[in-house]
């Protein structure tokens, strides 16, 4: 058959869509193919988004598909409120927090200011293919020059703590700076959210560094909230794509990645439609595109055991809660449009709540965010330490406990809140890995760990996005960098397709 | 009284740094606070006819090029291999390891076919990392941020060692460095208690469970022995942990080597930014410049050092320097060889460590009662009854037990370590064994117990961290015991650590003393030559 | 308290008795055995030339069964096999056997052994090395079982000239018409008998297969139908002389499987070995492929060749040397062959020896005379395996002796 397209991506994530949005501006003729009705992938539609307050796109990105910036990072940066074990909470943006003492507020925004300097260190590696273990090209070697030059730049002092601390715990490395309280409790669930790590394991300083790298027109390490919600971002993505001449189809699940003479050649639709295409990505976590999609067949056992030993244990439920009225703050005062609320008092709590989990069992008290969408009426809570393996599984029952330890909760800062409900919805991580392809319902479709990152993103041998199947690229966030809404994974596989096309 | 060279402790770190200072020429003293030499590393009597290994009870990875080098064994010193190990479940079955190899094969297979081959992948994937590593131990880690010549040439030394290994073996590496023992193992096994037994190893003295990430790589060090080439490289001391110490004692009087025991370190004298000599408790001073404390690095520099002789973001570090003790032992003089649900008397793997445990989620479960401060419910327990093998122990027909218990923390979450909880604690190890060895219980003659702040009043270890501080990434390599710092100078001049508080940390292995030695000389202008090569 | 549990016996340390090894223990006037995976496995029994040429010359009985065996079963065990070696499976029909390699992603040997397919979907492995995981990870996704059929089986190799006599003496219909590499069932005393025409000797021969409970009545009836085939039983090191001479390679002494090597350098292609033959880069995909079509396409960084040394005295471990001086390669296997006459041998020869360069290679042999070594220079030059061969290998049907 020839080939009817340059490129296929299988998926219309924020990945898929960027990836194809950088081959369709290049000229290519592109054809996204969404399993649900809908695109956007976790960023989700009007009934339901597994990310409702997604972290910044790389502003690199944003540039090159021409995208508003401003617009998509909403007017103005969003607030977190943390719920510590009683009192008002403290409101953060950035490195600036109110509501706690001055040596506090210091010590905070020097942390934030600190972090942030080594995050962008690290960061530069974001838009980099990671170099390969074996022969390394001189750009690939050039990006972690680069890198290794911008660490050096930061002084000997901050060199070295970085160094220091970068495979170390959360849980010393604020115990050190701040102490341990709501404010701890905010950066490590910035550490550990969506993972399977706690505060104290080694390894969390590297992911609140990962995050920290995230760079919005308000600053590092924040979430945003686009104006007119995430959708906003879905539709510039897919719009970015069809004014290029790209075709997105929804309702289009892929069953098999078809492979001809070691290379890709198109895939077959659940529909039976074959589709040809020079090239195919996968959006889809490295689990399923290579071992349901792709076919072990096709790989070396070596290569299927590293696949099937990537970590990909997803932690977190997504809760719904659609209110008639948000009663007010037992401290007083309302929630606001797109603010985000944590809810884990101390380092402490998040870490005895990861201990059940990490036994399978559901903690007694979870610790989450919540965003609320006041459009919506709806309050979207991120549970952390909810396991995918849960012991007994994820009944109805399993559901409805956790929706209620997380009332319970929720009623003490928002007391009436319970009352107030009109209608619930939970999405387990088994929910979250049937509907949206990731493995493990794991957010970033794998752990992010040293040995999971860069040149072992997503394993070894299937790093820099090229699969062992000629013309099959990984695009999601598996592959490197990594999750959370940065584009830089599709971005990096649409360029690496591109230069492996002569382009 | 004048010397060339003053060192402060005669732990086996001290011990080594001074054989090889005094061996160099140096007129050399060592001050020791104790009335015996040996520091965690000795044989007490507390009962008649039983000696103890009152601290550490394994000569596991003390360097063989240091016991050669110090001639170790014309000093006395002989280390008699393990003949196995076990764990215990409490289903009454147990896993046995066994030296043999073809017995431990068959053993794997009992439990399942699948371990058995599952083992030989493990031991050579480790054995690949031993012998990546293994050169590294007796060298100064260079410091990233430095750009002395000798600094990068020894990071591209190590760059060049690791490129070489080829792709896979890199990924390797980083997985084996970074991952936790749990995940690491759950590559290889099947059974829980095959894992449980080879996970202990991983988070002995440690603040961390089978479940954190980098804890892996302490695999290294079953294996290290038989990558030196040297059997019995795991093994007792004959006459306990003292013996090695007591030889070191005697290999360094030989060279001529001076120590004054019973002579507690008051103050180092610092002028000018340069060490000159010593104060001790007892008011002797005493002048050297060059001076190497054993002590951990808190010790030193907090507790014996003036504040204002150092920089800022020094005493920053060394005041952030974790310690966290997470241990304890038990020492038990026995009236009997006690038995083992499940396990033929004379069983040779019970000449060996013994544990009972179910799976790595037990130990994980331990490591969350450290976690917040209480001593774990059902601890991990390290056991073993040298007088099988080792008759200088104990009166003929009886025996020594040295049980090493984690996790125990240094504070106590609900009250403090007085003789209720120490006693309470020792319980809790005692009945834990006797669900494992009904009769063990009746055949105590007589208990040690030492909780982590007995560790430290007894033998100076802060915190009773057994390691001179905790072997996570921030305190390894180049970062111990503070970045910038790591190559066993202080910021005063003439004053160098030898600790297990610097690289490459804790054990009874001699590499910091040996390490310290080789600066110390260095620095004095002599030629380098210990007798050692890597 | 748990309850007093039942004590469970130590596994035995050392070496463990083999399904035959009442018999041996009889026969090993030597009482020298060597460790093959854990059993007791007899080096010499009487004296090792006598065993050799009964090999070339009568019949020989040789204990095989610490060979790994797996079963592989089920409706994909032939995809399978065929993603694990290098060969074209599919070609292989029920009833057959084929020597065959499998290689790691990276292109190199993990091991070598044979494949029986006992039926479409039936297939036993036989090999050196425990391959359990690795099957495990070749076969996983797939539609087939696996088990270590070990100690499930007891073999025997009956290896020589008279060996069809001998069996044809035990009544077994038509053994003559089993040709090379064919399998078939029969019995012997009651006892049911896989028989393959395989060996390891270059010589007419065959492998018995039987469960370990029927072991020694089989080994019965073999000895006393062999008392007028001149029947004998042999160690390893007269076999170890004869697989020499027949051209084939020992894991763990002419090559290492690329899952054991500690040094990443250690480990072989098969274009390295010469077994380029083995492998069909045009089947589907199979583990290894992609490494090895690059692989096929360069020349090999080293080469295992046959080479014969002027002289009589066998090159054991020896270095060899281009032009006397330049260290090139070294010596695996050596043998002075009793029955080609000729002083053979495996080296290992860094390219470009062994490959564009073959003359002027010198072997250096140390010979011990009287206590006082000597070092010798001998001269050896590149020749073809096998060093032995004899028509009576694979004629169908085969003479009587």
């Amino acid at each position: 058959m020839s080939a009817r397209y340059d490129a296929i991506i299988i998926g219309a994530g924020h990945n898929g869509l960027v990836a194809a949005a950088v081959l369709a501006r290049k000229g290519k003729t592109v054809l996204v193919l969404e399993a649900r009705d809908h695109v956007g992938g976790m960023l989700g539609d009007a009934s339901f988004r597994v990310a409702p307050l997604p972290y910044a796109l790389r502003p690199e990105i944003a540039r090159v598909l021409q995208l508003d910036q401003k617009r998509l990072h909403g007017a103005k940066p969003v607030e977190t409120l943390a719920f510590g074990s009683d009192g008002p909470p403290l409101r953060i943006i950035g490195g600036h927090v109110t509501g706690t003492d001055a040596i506090t507020e210091h010590d905070y925004a020097t942390l934030h200011a600190r972090l942030g300097r080594q995050a962008q260190a690290l960061g530069v590696m974001m838009l980099q293919s990671p170099p390969g273990l074996s022969k390394a090209s001189l750009g690939e070697m050039a990006g972690l020059a680069k890198m290794a030059l911008k660490m050096r730049l930061l002084g000997k002092t901050e060199m070295r703590d970085l160094l220091r601390i970068i495979l170390s715990n959360a849980w010393d490395l604020l115990n050190d700076e701040i102490g341990d309280g709501p404010l701890a409790g905010v950066l490590a669930m910035d550490a550990t959210l969506g993972g399977a790590m706690g505060p104290r394991s080694p390894g969390t300083v590297l992911t609140l560094l990962y995050r920290m790298a995230s760079q919005s027109t308000h600053g590092h390490g924040l979430r945003v909230m686009p104006e007119g919600g995430p959708g906003a971002l879905v539709k510039a993505l897919s719009d970015c794509v069809t004014s290029a001449g790209g075709e997105i189809r929804t309702g289009a699940p892929v069953a098999k990645i078809l492979v001809d003479q070691d290379k890709a050649t198109g895939v077959r639709l659940q529909s039976g439609e074959e589709i040809a295409a020079a090239t195919v990505f996968s959006n889809a976590s490295p689990k399923v595109t290579l071992m349901t999609l792709l076919g072990v067949e096709h790989l070396d056992g070596e290569f299927v055991r590293r696949c099937r030993n990537m970590a990909s244990k997803g932690m977190v439920s997504r809760l719904d809660f659609d209110v008639a009225e948000m009663p007010s703050l037992t401290s007083g005062g309302k929630i606001e449009h797109g603010q985000r609320l944590v809810f884990a008092p101390t380092m402490q709590v998040i870490e005895t709540s990861f201990n059940a989990a990490k036994y399978g069992d559901m903690p007694e008290r979870p610790v989450f965010e919540a965003t609320y969408d006041a459009t919506a009426k709806r309050l979207c809570v991120s549970a952390q330490f909810t396991p995918h393996d849960l012991t007994g599984g994820w009944t109805d029952e399993a559901k409805s406990k956790l929706a209620n330890s997380v009332m319970a909760v929720l009623e003490e800062a928002l007391p009436g809140i319970a009352s107030a409900v009109t209608a619930s919805r939970v999405m387990s991580p088994v929910d979250i890995e049937t509907g949206y392809g990731a493995s493990g319902g794991h957010w970033h479709h794998g752990e992010l760990r040293v040995d999971q990152l860069l040149m072992l993103r997503p394993f070894d041998g299937a790093a820099q996005y090229r699969m062992p199947v000629k013309g099959l690229y990984l695009c999601g966030a598996g592959a490197h960098p990594g999750g959370d809404i940065s584009g830089a994974p599709g971005f990096n596989a649409a360029r690496t397709a591109l230069r492996d096309g002569g382009n | 009284m004048k010397y060339d060279a003053i060192i402060v402790g005669a732990g086996h770190n001290g011990l080594t740094a001074a054989c090889f200072m005094a061996r160099a020429g140096l007129k050399t003293l060592i001050v020791e606070k104790e009335d015996h030499v040996g520091g965690a590393a000795v044989s007490l009597s507390l009962t008649p006819g039983w000696t103890y290994s009152n601290c550490s009870y394994v000569c596991s990875l003390l360097r063989p090029e240091i016991i050669r080098a110090l001639e170790l064994p014309r000093h006395g010193l002989q280390v008699i291999p393990y003949e196995g190990g076990a764990v215990f479940d409490s289903k009454g079955d147990y896993f046995a390891y066994m030296s043999d190899h073809d017995a431990l094969r068959r053993e794997l297979i009992r439990h399942s076919p699948r371990d058995a081959d599952g083992y030989e992948r493990y031991s050579r994937a480790v054995m690949r990392q031993c012998k990546f590593i293994k050169p590294l131990l007796l060298r100064t880690a260079p410091d990233p941020a430095s750009m002395k010549p000798r600094d990068i040439a020894e990071l591209l030394y190590i760059i060049k060692r690791f490129h070489n290994l080829g792709p896979s073996e890199m990924a390797e590496t980083v997985r084996f460095w970074t991952m936790s023992i749990a995940e690491y193992l759950d590559q290889y096994f099947e059974t829980p208690m095959i894992k449980a037994y080879i996970a202990g190893s991983g988070i002995i003295g440690t603040g961390l469970g089978p479940y954190s990430p980098g804890t892996a790589y302490v695999l290294l060090h079953h294996y290290m022995g038989e990558v030196d080439g040297a059997i019995g490289a795991w093994g007792f001391a004959r006459g306990g942990m003292g013996s090695i110490t007591q030889a070191m004692a005697r290999s360094f009087e030989a060279s001529g080597g001076e120590i004054r025991t019973g002579s507690g370190l008051d103050h180092f004298t610092v002028k000018d930014g340069k060490v000159r000599g010593v104060v001790l408790e007892n008011g002797d001073e005493l002048q050297a410049e060059t001076i190497v404390s054993g002590m951990d690095v808190r010790r030193t520099f907090i507790d014996h050092t003036d504040e204002k002789e150092l920089p800022q973001d020094f005493v920053k570090g060394v005041k952030r320097y974790r310690f966290r003790g997470s241990s304890g032992k038990l020492n038990v003089a026995l009236d009997g060889m006690p038995s083992f649900n499940g396990a033929p008397k004379d069983a040779s793997f019970l000449r060996g460590d013994l544990h009972f445990l179910d799976d790595m989620a037990e130990i994980e479960r331990a490591y969350d009662d450290w976690k917040d401060g209480k001593w774990s419910a059902s601890p991990y327990v390290d056991f073993l009854i040298p007088t099988q093998i080792d008759p200088t122990m104990a009166p003929p027909g009886k025996h020594y037990a040295t049980i090493f218990v984690q996790y125990a923390p240094y504070e106590l979450a609900n009250g403090e370590w007085d003789d209720t909880n120490r006693e309470a604690f020792a319980e809790t190890v005692i009945s834990k064994i006797e669900r494992h060895s009904p009769d063990f219980r009746k055949l105590i003659v007589h208990k040690e117990i030492r909780t982590p702040k007995d560790i430290e009043d007894q033998v100076g270890l802060t915190e009773g961290n057994i390691f001179q501080g905790e072997l996570t990434f921030d305190q390894l390599l180049f970062n111990r015991p503070v970045p910038g710092y790591a190559q066993y100078r202080s910021p005063i001049k003439g004053l160098y650590m030898c600790g297990s508080s610097t690289h490459p940390g804790g054990g009874v292995m001699g590499a910091p003393g040996a390490n310290a030695a080789r600066e110390v000389l260095s620095d004095l202008g002599h030629k380098i030559d210990m007798g050692m090569s890597a | 308290m748990a309850a007093k549990a039942k004590s469970i016996a130590q596994v035995a340390m050392g070496l463990e008795p083999g399904p035959f090894h009442d018999r041996l223990v009889d026969q090993n006037r030597q009482q020298s055995w060597v460790n093959w995976m854990g059993y007791a496995s007899p080096s010499v029994l009487d004296n090792v030339e006598f065993e050799y040429f009964a090999i070339r010359n009568q019949s020989t009985l040789f204990d095989i069964s610490p060979m790994c065996k797996y079963a592989i079963t089920g409706p994909d065990a032939e995809t399978v096999l065929n993603r694990l070696v290098t060969r074209d499976i599919r070609k292989l029909k029920p009833g057959r056997v084929a020597y065959c390699i499998w290689c790691d992603e990276d292109g190199n040997v993990v091991d070598d052994g044979t494949v029986f397919r006992l039926s479409d979907t039936e297939f036993r492995l036989c090999c050196q090395e425990p391959q359990l995981s690795w099957l495990e990870d070749i076969a996983w996704g797939f539609d087939v079982a696996i088990h270590d059929v070990t100690r499930d089986i007891a073999g025997l190799a009956l290896q020589g000239p008279t060996s069809c006599a001998l069996l044809k003496d035990l009544g077994l219909a038509s053994i003559e018409t089993l040709k090379t590499f064919g399998i078939a069932e029969y019995e012997i005393s009651g006892a049911a008998v896989t028989i393959s025409r395989t060996g390891f000797t270059g010589d007419l021969g065959y492998e018995l297969w039987i469960k370990p409970a029927d072991a020694l009545t089989v080994w019965d009836a073999l000895m006393d139908a062999g008392k007028l085939r001149g029947l004998r039983v042999i160690g390893y090191e007269a076999l170890e002389m004869a697989r020499i001479e027949a051209g084939f390679l020992l894991p763990k002494i002419d090559f290492l499987s690329a899952q054991t090597v500690l040094r990443p350098d250690r480990a072989n292609t098969p274009y390295e070995l010469g077994f380029e033959w083995l492998v069909a880069l045009d089947k589907p995909h199979f583990n290894g492929r992609r490494a090895l079509v690059d692989l096929s396409k360069q020349t090999p960084r080293r080469k295992l060749v046959a080479i014969e040394i002027e002289r009589d005295k066998p090159a054991h471990n020896a270095l060899v040397y281009h032009r006397k001086t330049r260290e090139v390669g070294q010596v695996t296997s050596a043998l002075w062959s009793p029955t080609c006459k000729r002083n053979i041998a495996y080296a290992w020869l860094d390219a470009p020896y062994g490959q564009s360069v073959t003359d002027d290679l010198w072997v250096e042999i140390y010979l011990q005379k009287e206590i006082r070594w000597q070092r010798r220079m001998a001269r050896c030059q590149l020749v073809a395996k096998p060093f032995f061969v004899h028509p009576r290998r694979s004629a169908t049907p085969p003479a009587d002796f």
